[in-house]
């Protein structure tokens, strides 16, 4: 028995915070497939099912540490895609009699269309082939993965718990309550007295399938067994406490194939007899989800399957009051996140503390901040807070080289410069490729005249690189995230296979801020360079979030392009303290060339951002601290740029004199303006004193 | 021992040889090449048995050539090593100079395998050199010798590149592509994968499976999530320390999830992952 501490310990883990990130990369190293995860409140009781990139799973569990359950559920899942479940195909049904009656009447109807068709009530059949399905999953899923099954042994304890009392079921609800636990429990034997008979049938067809063997097509076929043996009774009243009966072992004697159906396709409709109804409703098993309704979308399926089981399960759509909803369309589900999130910037509106901040926790950096009205720092004024996004963003890696592949090709060649693979050669080297014969002779002079030997007698090739280190630095502010209406619109995020008829929208700014440093960063790791890419934004002084999308050791990944595709436009420009981190990041670097590429929509601004002064002096305020903070970076040898895609940029760029600034007048031509720019840097840089006095020097450059 | 596997090639465990487990043609295709001495091309990704393929190889052509030996010389190329550390230099002596040959050279003139592992890697100038001994004149100058040395009958050149982590300026050019004939090593199956597990790690069965699987769920994250999912040598890794007593949650976490990545999340989706395989418990 389980001890209260231990019970206390156990609701702890049940509601302990779980990120779902890990699980979305857990689910697509089991299926292949990435979805996202979303949570639902456990009073939600109208969540919706799961999409072919959505799974839908409780914010908290019952019964099962929520993070054991999480890795279940999907693992269930992922077996649905690895199984065959969405690859039914009719003519791989073993019994000829059955496979003969289903020939596809549409052209475009998937095979399963065509097989639910052929029942009177498609929900019923749903859920009895659900139900068997899931059976058959959780048979093997111990077996495949085994460090799972003591959590599947506590899932379904659990579950097997919290089901309803089959004696207020109508006789055909406790039938298919009976189904749905042995689904989760081949030893239940005891039984209501009145279903006792079709118990006993729906048992022996579990016994006839080898859950172990059998493929989704054997599970149809006993979903029409079963079927036919549900159908008959009644879905009226309920059955009280009619008694228990005790089913006899397996009667292996019994032939399965007198539970066929007489006649297939099912052409008897289901009785409508007074308040009879057509649908069974049974709270379903909670770690399983609803394979009918867009779960994946599995490689060999395709879509219709889905949008079938989708509409057939809308076609007896009940509301929770019981009324039958017979055309109702299909729910629109719930709304997506939306393109950014406005956190409750009011809460920090009057956050006017005097005085210099303090550092909170690791990854937190305090800088100082220019006060041009008191003509002195303010110490210790600004507190910036470095994260590493998880990524969770929507676009892939594969899909933004797929969809840009021409602007990509554009960009390669763009960059195809000579690189500088230069060599220089060093002289008197300790080993190298050649004797250096000057210092040869010398060293056998010395030999032969007794004055010691020498061993630095090679000329050796030395590779010089291109030393040089770029920080892309992007404004993600919440500006950013308007539309620019006369820009080409951009496509979901989703791959077309999943999305169809994407929706076609003008692009933010920040999209395209994102998407052109995305493709420079993939031209430029395509050439062997090194760029990194962080993004800023703020909530007053008190928190400046800098985020690393991308490091310079780090190479170009699906995690930085996911990292990327998940930023957000959020809050404010308090540009001063950003690039005083970043000068930070880059002074640690040992590169000859350190360059701040700063890509801006819009002048510096933040809720505490010298508005003590007033708001116009504001203004001046931000701008002037941003200009000292990049005269700071040019004084520790750090070059700035700042590009800037405000039209009404000239009104203030004048005053950022400490770097170069440029406006972009069309933002569409930022990926070439950037590589543009990245190139001129490059130029110089290899015609930089360092070269040129290495060539005048004993090292040649060749 | 000689076995035939499910796809008609070979493997062998035999004492001599070095135990190697045919994914596909693999082997019948070398030998073919090797017989016309026509230079050959490895592909694939890390840990997938290119080098151990080519200790066997030249093993298994030894006892083929009647006991006469077929020497392997492998070179690991890096950034740094130059056509000089292949063809050879001349060493200060003291009353002159000395040459010494290079591996390439050694191997030209002597015969055997000469095998330029990520030879992508290396400097531009080893293609170069290489250039006239994969076609049909088989020769190599060496400028600093004023001399061109014939290639030995039995000489072969095999190169190897890994294409899934070399930006476009560390890719082979396709004037020297089209000199070899390419060979390209994938994952094996998950039963191969065991196959080699037990006999490498000394995995137990079931083990081995266990490992196969995950590898191959893992490897479901290569290039979005993933620089490079677990080799097969990070299996035979992770079944050695399950084979000294380290719990299998531990030794693929240290094998596996702790080497294929730094990223936390990844991380912790690689450790949920092995959850699922070997269970909750890291004791």
């Amino acid at each position: 028995m389980m001890t209260n501490a231990a019970n206390i310990v156990n609701r702890e883990r049940i509601g302990e915070e779980v990120q779902v990130r890990p699980f979305e990369l857990y689910f697509r190293a089991l299926s292949g497939r990435d979805v996202t995860i979303e949570q639902y409140a456990p009073e939600d009781r109208t969540h919706y099912p799961d999409t072919p990139t959505t799974i839908r799973l409780p914010r908290t569990t019952a019964g099962i540490p929520k993070r054991s359950f999480y890795r279940l559920a999907l693992a269930h899942r992922s077996l649905h895609v690895q199984l065959g479940t969405y690859d039914f195909k009719i003519d791989r049904i073993a019994n000829p009699l059955l496979r003969n009656t289903l020939t596809p009447s549409e052209e475009d109807a998937s095979d399963l269309e065509v097989f639910f068709a052929g029942f009177s009530d498609i929900a019923l059949a749903k859920l009895i082939f659900e139900t068997l399905e899931d059976a058959r999953i959780d048979a093997r899923l111990p077996l495949i993965y085994p460090g799972l099954r003591g959590q599947l042994q506590s899932a379904i304890t659990s579950e097997l718990l919290s089901r309803p009392d089959w004696n207020e079921l109508p006789p055909r609800g406790a039938l298919v309550e009976f189904a749905l636990r042995r689904s989760m429990d081949p030893s239940i034997n005891q039984v209501p007295q009145a279903i006792a008979e079709a118990a006993k049938n729906t048992s022996t067809i579990y016994d006839s399938l080898n859950l172990l063997e059998a493929s989704v097509e054997d599970i149809a076929a006993a979903c029409v067994q079963i079927y036919s043996v549900v159908t008959p009774l009644p879905n009226l009243g309920v059955l009280g406490e009619s008694g228990t009966k005790v089913l006899d072992a397996f009667d292996s004697a019994k032939s399965i194939d007198s539970l066929w159906p007489s006649q297939w396709p099912d052409e008897s409709r289901v009785r409508l007899e007074g308040d009879d109804v057509l649908l069974i409703s049974l709270p379903g098993i909670s770690y399983r989800g609803s394979i009918g309704s867009f779960l994946v979308k599995a490689p060999s399926a395709s879509g219709p399957d889905h949008q079938a089981l989708y509409h057939m399960r809308s076609m007896s759509e009940v509301e929770e009051g019981g009324e039958i909803l017979t055309t109702k369309s299909t729910p629109s589900g719930p709304p997506e996140p939306l393109p950014h999130e406005h956190h409750d910037v009011s809460r920090h509106l009057h956050s006017h503390e005097e005085g210099s901040l303090r550092p909170m926790g690791s990854k937190t950096f305090l800088y100082p901040e220019w006060d041009k009205y008191q003509g002195q720092y303010r110490r210790n004024w600004c507190r910036v807070v470095q994260i590493s996004p998880p990524g969770g963003g929507a676009l892939e890696r594969s899909v933004l080289q797929i969809r840009y592949a021409k602007e990509l090709r554009r960009l390669r060649r763009a960059m195809d410069i000579p690189l500088p693979q230069a060599f220089v050669v060093e002289r008197r080297a300790p080993d190298g490729p050649d004797i250096d014969y000057d210092a040869a002779v010398d060293a056998l002079i010395d030999f032969r005249t007794g004055a010691g030997t020498n061993d630095f007698v090679y000329q050796d090739l030395r590779r010089t690189r291109r030393d040089i280190s770029v920080l892309l630095l992007i404004d993600v502010s919440a500006s950013t995230a308007e539309r620019v209406e006369d820009a080409e619109p951009i496509e979901s995020a989703l791959p077309p296979d999943i999305s169809p008829s994407p929706k076609l929208r003008p692009p933010r700014i920040l999209d395209i801020e994102m998407i052109s440093s995305l493709l420079c960063t993939s031209a430029l790791d395509a050439v062997g360079d090194v760029f990194s890419v962080w993004t800023f934004s703020g909530t007053g002084r008190e928190r400046v979030v800098l985020s690393e999308i991308k490091g310079f050791n780090e190479p170009m990944s699906g995690i930085v392009v996911s990292r990327a595709s998940a930023i957000k436009p959020i809050h404010a420009t308090r540009l001063g303290a950003a690039v005083r981190h970043c000068g930070m990041v880059l002074s640690k670097l040992q590169s000859q060339s350190k360059v701040l590429l700063i890509l801006t929509d819009g002048r510096p601004f933040d809720i505490d951002y010298g508005t003590s002064y007033g708001e116009a002096e504001s203004q001046s305020y931000a701008l002037a601290d941003s200009d000292k903070a990049l005269w700071e970076l040019s004084t520790a040898g750090i070059e700035s740029y700042v590009l800037t895609v405000d039209p009404s940029g000239e009104e203030y760029v004048s005053e950022l004199a400490s770097a170069q600034v440029e406006i972009l007048e069309d933002i569409s031509s930022l990926p070439e303006k950037l590589l543009k720019l990245y190139k001129n840097l490059l130029d110089r840089d290899n015609k930089s004193p360092i070269h040129r006095q290495a060539a005048k020097g004993f090292k040649t450059t060749i | 021992m000689i076995k035939e596997n499910s796809q008609g090639s070979v493997g062998s465990s035999h004492v001599d040889q070095p135990f190697y487990l045919a994914v596909g043609d693999e082997v019948g295709l070398f030998e073919a090449a090797y017989a016309d001495r026509t230079p050959v091309l490895l592909k694939g990704p890390t840990g997938t048995g290119k080098t151990r393929f080519l200790e066997y190889m030249a093993s298994r052509l030894s006892n083929n050539e009647g006991g006469k030996k077929v020497s392997l010389t492998t070179v690991s190329c890096q950034e740094d090593l130059s056509a000089s550390d292949l063809l050879g230099r001349f060493i200060l002596e003291k009353d002159g100079t000395r040459w010494v040959d290079g591996p390439l050279t050694h191997t030209v003139r002597n015969g055997g395998i000469c095998y330029l592992d990520e030879v992508v890697e290396a400097r531009k100038d080893v293609m170069v050199v290489v250039h006239s001994l994969t076609d049909h004149r088989r020769f190599l100058p060496i400028a600093k010798l004023d001399t061109v040395i014939e290639a030995h009958p039995s000489f072969l050149l095999v190169v190897s590149y890994n294409p899934g982590y070399q930006t476009s300026i560390k890719d082979l050019k396709h004037s020297t592509r089209q000199r070899f004939v390419a060979i390209e090593f994938t994952y094996p199956s998950i039963e191969l994968e065991s196959e080699i597990l037990i006999n490498e790690g000394g995995a137990e069965a079931a083990v081995a499976e266990r490992l196969s699987a995950l590898a191959s769920n893992l490897r479901n994250l290569n290039n979005d999530y993933l620089i490079e999912g677990p080799s097969t040598r990070l299996l035979v890794y992770a079944s050695r320390l399950i084979s000294r007593g380290v719990s299998p949650k531990r030794a693929c976490m240290s094998a596996i999830a702790d080497v294929v990545t730094d990223d936390s999340v990844s991380r912790e989706a690689i450790v949920e992952v092995i959850t699922a395989y070997f269970g909750d418990s890291d004791t």
